[in-house]
């Protein structure tokens, strides 16, 4: 009984570094049609600053995690403005190219800089763990799903009633008819790489605060934000909460009753079931 | 008021408007009709800057167009209702008008937004409802409500006629004439060719992307040749 709690209780908090991944991901793809593959490295990216600046530093993590943020917003901002926005209106497999490009160059450069070693973000916390019913709740797992929901509320908040916000979602709906309201396309899209960009790399260090990661940590990353992205629905609020949690409880449950081998069988098979079943996503709304 | 002069414009390869030139001026309603395909939504679009014209020119109040990013059009007072009214159809009616005053930074939104439940209290009873649930006649009126509440000077109306009632039509029409009289200059352009003619005070025939006749709008009514093409008379 304590075993199936334990395995619940992993998914879930396991979920909670899925979504805010996911919460990049769907952010960008939802707004600007824009599948950045790029996305897994820009958090490994994130994962070394951590690592980097509390080794060389002393910096905790936690207290380095905003200027990540910032750092990463202003580096999606300047991508997006400089060089993506002048291939984004061609056709989808330019910004594929462009990313997978983006991708290739930032995971080598990681492994010139930091070598192609596991490494991991050891903290003073890293392991610590809560117990609550007999049940262990690791306390970084169960910060993330916290931060996981709290950014969830906040980029809702944000995109609902801020005027940023709003233009954000009249972009994502109809793009001719904002730019007709006066509304600048290129400094939105800007404005929502970097936003997706600074949530990444929040993303990212909750990831090298739990797991062991190296340059090529990258690719898994970005994939498992793509299905979360597809579970939840592409572009909604609460699908990469969602997606993040269902797929963060099957993978936990499956790898204990199928065995571990058979994650990526369980992540994919549910991938396919809900685009033949349910398209648009757990959350998501049928298409106009 | 607008000016265009030997204006050409086109998609990709495809010259769309060839050497075209009229005139708008303050206070005017204009009517601009043509068969489908004659290049009208295209002129729309390029005074918008939606897209780049290939030469000519297009001055407002004097002042050159071509090469200013939509934003700053619409900021200079212009404004246009789209063909197919392109709400944003997840966002509720009221979203939706206060999208349209999205560069407006005066204190009178609020008044403008009870001003235009005034003018469609359908919209008023319907002001939380998704825009996308709307019925195509009360979608036409949050499109020229969300074009209204960015107070234009000049507005352009692509073919708000387009799939309606001809009730909803002459309703939407007659609010074109009010809309006038509070101040705003508007070029028509229109599907329904004789219920804008009656309301213009002049008209262009756009012709293979260029003008073929330009007269009042009572001459343009009474033109045999003209009645034949597109009234059916």
């Amino acid at each position: 009984m304590h075993l199936w709690g334990q395995i619940i209780v992993n998914g879930i908090l396991q979920g909670g570094v899925l979504g805010i991944s996911a919460l990049a991901f769907s952010l960008q793809w939802g707004v600007m049609d824009l599948i950045n593959l790029a996305h897994g490295s820009f958090q490994i990216l994130a994962a070394y600053l951590a690592l980097t600046l509390l080794n060389s530093l002393g910096i905790d993590p936690f207290l380095s995690l905003p200027l990540i943020f910032l750092l990463f917003f202003a580096a999606g901002y300047l991508l997006q403005l400089w060089i993506i926005n002048r291939v984004i209106s061609a056709n989808l497999f330019m910004t594929l190219l462009l990313t997978f490009g983006m991708d290739f160059v930032l995971a080598n450069l990681m492994i010139l800089l930091f070598s192609a070693d596991y490494k991991s973000i050891n903290t003073g916390y890293a392991n610590a763990s809560l117990h609550l019913a007999g049940i262990e709740l690791p306390v970084v797992r169960l910060l993330a799903l916290l931060f996981l929901i709290v950014l969830s509320v906040l980029l809702w908040l944000f995109l609902e009633y801020s005027r940023t916000g709003r233009a954000i979602r009249a972009t994502a709906m109809e793009r001719e008819s904002a730019r007709l309201m006066g509304i600048k396309i290129p400094a939105v899209y800007a404005l929502t790489f970097g936003l997706g960009s600074g949530l990444a790399a929040v993303g990212g260090v909750f990831f090298g605060l739990s797991n062991t990661f190296s340059p090529a940590a990258g690719g898994p990353l970005t994939v498992g934000a793509f299905v979360v992205t597809i579970l939840g629905g592409v572009g909604t609020s609460w699908g990469p909460l969602a997606g993040g949690l269902i797929l963060g409880l099957l993978e936990a449950v499956g790898s204990v009753v199928f065995g571990p081998t058979y994650v990526n069988v369980i992540t994919f098979g549910l991938l396919l079931l809900v685009l033949i079943i349910r398209p648009t996503g757990v959350l998501g709304r049928a298409a106009r | 008021m607008l000016k265009i002069s030997h204006l050409k414009a086109g998609y990709g390869d495809t010259a769309i408007i060839w050497d075209l030139s009229l005139e708008v001026n303050a206070g005017e309603i204009v009517a601009l009709i043509g068969v489908n395909g004659a290049g009208k939504t295209t002129l729309l679009r390029t005074i918008m800057g939606l897209l780049a014209p290939w030469s000519g020119s297009i001055t407002y109040r004097g002042r050159e167009l071509t090469g200013l990013a939509t934003d700053r059009i619409v900021g200079l007072g212009i404004n246009m209702t789209p063909q197919g009214r392109r709400l944003f159809a997840g966002m509720s009616v009221e979203e939706n008008l206060l999208m349209g005053a999205f560069l407006r930074r005066d204190g009178e939104i609020k008044a403008d937004l009870e001003r235009i439940y005034g003018l469609f209290p359908r919209l008023g009873e319907r002001r939380r409802q998704t825009a996308g649930t709307l019925s195509g006649g009360e979608q036409q009126m949050c499109a020229l409500g969300r074009s209204l509440m960015s107070r234009p000077a000049l507005l352009l109306l692509d073919e708000m006629s387009l799939g309606l009632a001809p009730v909803v039509v002459e309703m939407l029409l007659d609010l074109v004439l009010q809309i006038r009289e509070q101040g705003t200059t508007v070029l028509l352009v229109e599907q329904d060719v004789e219920e804008a003619l009656l309301r213009a005070d002049r008209g262009y025939v756009l012709e293979g992307g260029r003008i073929s006749l330009s007269a009042p709008a009572g001459e343009l009514l009474a033109d045999r040749k003209l009645q034949e093409a597109y009234l059916g008379l």
